[in-house]
């Protein structure tokens, strides 16, 4: 190696120092010793480090140029360990060059809006839970369970990162909804581009979209924007409900109330209502039922009983 | 004499965008191209202490002097060199040519070269510093992301930072420096 090669890989590793996020002032003090020791030493630091920081934005490249990150960067391999990692990230609370994950949650029937530190702000739905990392360099999410409404400030360099379990739902700025019931994920998007990885496999919505996305496949369907409002409708305490099931209201009912129905009879579960309810108001749609269908209805301990 | 801050970014905003075409012009002086670098470092040098004094009006004249100068000495003191290289380097004074429109790539430009720079990394090389840069990650959760050690991205890190410089300042892209178009000044007859 050549006298100004041993300079340069000197700068080089200082550089990767600075950068691991532990940097002491003792190890600032020796820098500036090197520094000052010669000139070439200055400019070996002076070039690499404006080619660091231009690289800074590799995240804007990115994202104009998603179809480039796709299998190599999304493969089942690395989502497990970016799992592994959002429960590593915890323990690492503290660490200051990344903004300190928040922990959040809503109790059953709770709903609750946060304004995120970038400017985004979310709101969660009934029994949900998010780990945040948002901050100067990196925007995360990290939706544990439940449904969550994003309202996401724009920032070109800074694509804002939503996973739900090995789904990535990546944005820039728009506002969509994600809802995880254990694998499942779906996501509506209600203004600009979202994109949702999984398993090496990807989709860009645009406004109306919805996809849904499990281990198995993403599949995607355009709704109507009355359709979507519904999907939105429990950010305004409604539920909206268009052509479900019976099994599928009482499972809506079921995420706002301790109190569950239970439909007992399987011969009524694919029987199709709709109705606009306050979720809360279980005991109304159980009225709805008896009243209205003829169907017979039990409360027994925590438990609404649905019957013929 | 100035504040070293202010020389700094002088050396960031007005030298480094020319690297590329400095670089033309050594290789093509030059005919040992394992002394290239050194011949860089020493023409950054100069050019950086003389500026400590006063800042060079005309910059790229001043760094394609200071180069021809670098190569004059070392010509004269070498045990072994061509009389032309020699006789060509005194006797030019032209470096308009070597500037060519590739620094003035603009925004969109230099994303595109940059996306290029990390595409021509190792790949986990490229693997590390796509998830630092793109990802937002910190070295410690990139080292947890891939299941490696901590001393292993700072590795990684280090050797990316010297190649991404290596290739984009040799294509005159210094990131996020907005430069006005240069208008280019033939000074010699010669090619």
């Amino acid at each position: 190696m050549s006298n100004a090669e041993q300079i340069e890989a000197a700068a080089a590793d200082w550089l990767a120092r600075r950068d691991n996020g532990q940097w002491t002032e003792q190890e600032q003090r020796a820098l500036d010793e090197w520094l000052r020791a010669a000139t070439a030493h200055r400019i070996a630091y002076l070039r690499l480090d404006s080619a660091w920081r231009g690289a800074d934005r590799l995240a804007e490249a990115a994202a104009e140029a998603p179809a480039r990150r796709t299998w190599e960067r999304f493969s089942p391999r690395r989502i497990a360990a970016g799992l592994a990692l959002a429960g590593a990230a915890a323990l690492f609370a503290g660490y200051y060059s990344s903004p300190a994950p928040q922990n959040y949650a809503t109790a059953v029937g709770e709903n609750r809006t946060l304004a995120l530190a970038d400017g985004s702000r979310l709101t969660l739905n009934t029994g949900s839970r998010v780990r945040t990392e948002v901050g100067s360099g990196a925007r995360k999410v990290w939706l544990d369970g439940g449904e969550a409404y994003f309202d996401i400030a724009h920032d070109a360099a800074h694509p804002f990162v939503v996973q739900a379990g090995d789904s990535r739902i990546t944005v820039l700025g728009t506002r969509f909804v994600v809802r995880r019931d254990g694998d499942a994920v779906k996501v509506a998007v209600a203004e600009g581009k979202v994109r949702v990885e999984q398993a090496g496999r990807q989709v860009l919505l645009l406004a109306n979209d919805t996809a849904q996305a499990d281990a198995r496949q993403i599949a995607t369907s355009r709704k109507t924007p009355a359709q979507l409002v519904q999907l939105l409708s429990w950010r305004e305490g409604r539920l909206v409900m268009d052509q479900l099931t019976l099994a599928q209201a009482a499972g809506e009912f079921n995420r706002y109330n301790r109190r569950q129905l239970v439909i007992a009879d399987p011969a009524l579960s694919g029987m199709v209502i709709g109705g606009s309810f306050a979720p809360e108001n279980v005991d109304g749609f159980a009225r709805l039922l008896q009243q209205g269908f003829g169907l017979r209805v039990d409360n027994r301990d925590d438990k609404i009983i649905i019957s013929r | 004499m100035m504040m070293q801050t202010d020389l700094d970014d002088w050396f960031v905003r007005e030298i480094l965008p020319l690297e590329g075409a400095l670089m033309r012009y050594l290789r093509r002086n030059w005919r040992d191209a394992a002394e290239l670098p050194d011949l860089r470092q020493e023409v950054y040098v100069r050019v950086y202490e003389s500026a400590r004094a006063r800042l060079p009006e005309q910059p790229q004249a001043f760094l394609f002097a200071s180069a021809r100068h670098l190569l004059i000495d070392r010509a004269r003191r070498a045990q072994i060199v061509s009389i032309e290289t020699l006789a060509d380097l005194e006797s030019s004074d032209h470096v308009a040519d070597e500037l060519t429109p590739e620094r003035h790539a603009g925004g969109r430009g230099e994303l595109r070269l940059l996306q290029q720079a990390l595409d021509e990394l190792p790949q986990r090389c490229r693997e590390v510093v796509s998830l630092r840069k793109i990802d937002g990650m910190s070295q410690r959760e990139v080292a947890q992301y891939m299941g490696i050690q901590e001393a292993t991205v700072e590795k990684q890190i280090s050797k990316g930072i010297r190649a991404l410089a290596e290739s984009l300042l040799s294509k005159g892209v210094v990131v996020g420096i907005a430069r006005a178009s240069v208008r280019l000044v033939k000074k010699g007859g010669q090619p």
